[in-house]
């Protein structure tokens, strides 16, 4: 049984509050809400993690329209970081982007120092609503070029590449990502299903014969979806990944190299994924789509 | 600590306290009332101390929590299962929220 504070702590490294479903996002405040204002929160967590808390609670507020909350949690943080905090900075910056527009924030994240990671992501965050995706796309070269360690930056890179159709870009932020985070499974199974769409793109273009290149990322992606289930033990996206990418290996009728072995990959991965919808192995939503692959793969 | 745990290092603790007391008593007997002074400590006592020292490492093992898995791949299965992947901010991207979207996101669904 998971704690609040383990809750919360996942919450807030794990930033789901982004992209949870409403009532999740509603249950998830109201736990926070409840935690903070009695007291629970200041009587059994140390000084980080309590601060940490205090900054989801910001987050969730700001997106929940509760303005006038997160500027009291705002005010909290910057009387013990002060203003020059980095984190601080950011959080000012998006108070200011939900509350008083683009202009003033603008203007704030342009006073900040411009070696503060945090606020140069905010700016271009600010330019993007203003702007078209190929400024976006500028800026965020410009920043990775100044900031090549930052993962984030690779990944937001190889989003907004991903977006604009153009697959191989982003494919290579995606492998930048890698350099920097070469554990990380989902970004291993990001690139296998970037690699398929970019399959899916060449060949609904060309639509003529069969060529190597096609051939060639197909088996490329084959390599990501198994390093990422090399990983993670039963890792849904990975197995379901793998059976997508050889099936299609398989339907090539007169292929470049030898594909046999493609074949046996394709019976491994259907294995697995049967075990693991029979074990009921995964979450719900991981069952829901790997059933929903097994059936027309 | 669970109960097993307990009542085996408490066992132990109670065998290694009458163990000193009879070697306590034992020396007070060589001293006063023993003929021959070169009497060595009973093996029993020796026994008993040694019991005592090995139950109660018993115990301490027992209490243990749950062991994580050593293997990269599983521990990170067991993180996806509880929805706390050490990743999932390089998908998500906080850093880069679009705060006003989300908001209307937000306040779409409450209508």
């Amino acid at each position: 049984m998971t704690t609040i504070i383990d809750t919360l702590r996942n919450a807030h490294t794990t930033s789901s509050y982004l992209s949870l479903s409403s009532e999740s996002f509603d249950a998830l405040y109201d736990t926070s809400y409840q935690f903070i204002t009695s007291g629970a929160a200041a009587r059994s967590l140390q000084p980080d993690n309590l601060y940490n808390v205090f900054e989801l609670q910001f987050f969730l507020s700001i997106i929940a329209g509760k303005d006038s909350e997160a500027s009291t949690i705002l005010t909290t943080l910057t009387d013990r970081f002060g203003q020059d905090s980095n984190r601080v900075g950011v959080l000012k910056c998006i108070y200011l982007e939900a509350t008083a527009g683009a202009g003033q924030a603008l203007e704030f994240a342009s006073a900040r120092p411009d070696t503060e990671l945090g606020t140069l992501k905010r700016k271009i965050v600010i330019l993007k609503s203003t702007n078209q995706s190929s400024l976006y796309i500028t800026e965020l070269l410009k920043l990775v070029d100044n900031f090549p360690s930052d993962a984030e930056s690779w990944a937001e890179l190889a989003s907004a590449y991903l977006d604009a159709g153009m697959y191989a870009q982003s494919i290579f932020a995606l492998h930048e990502v890698l350099l920097l985070v070469p554990l990380a499974y989902n970004i291993n199974a990001l690139v296998g299903e970037t690699l398929l769409l970019y399959v899916s793109s060449l060949q609904s273009s060309t639509n003529t014969t069969h060529s190597l290149a096609v051939e060639e990322k197909l088996i490329e992606a084959v390599k990501f979806f198994l390093r990422s289930v090399e990983l993670c033990e039963d890792y849904v996206r990975g197995w379901t990944g793998v059976l997508v990418a050889t099936k299609r290996i398989t339907e090539i009728k007169k292929p470049f190299g030898d594909t046999s072995k493609y074949k046996r990959l394709y019976d491994v991965a259907k294995k697995t994924l049967t075990k693991i919808v029979d074990a009921k192995d995964a979450s719900d939503q991981d069952l829901n789509a790997a059933k929903a692959v097994l059936k027309n793969y | 600590m669970s109960a097993v745990s307990t009542v085996i290092t408490v066992l132990s603790l109670v065998l290694l306290f009458h163990a000193g007391y009879s070697a306590y008593e034992f020396s007070h007997y060589i001293k006063h009332l023993a003929a021959n002074a070169n009497a060595t400590l009973p093996v029993d006592i020796v026994a008993e101390t040694v019991v005592a020292t090995a139950l109660f490492a018993l115990g301490q093992v027992l209490a243990a929590n749950k062991l994580q898995p050593v293997e990269f791949a599983k521990w990170a299965k067991g993180l996806e299962r509880e929805g706390k992947s050490p990743f999932a901010s390089l998908e998500q991207r906080p850093g880069f929220m679009n705060v006003n979207k989300l908001r209307e996101e937000y306040a779409s669904t409450k209508e």
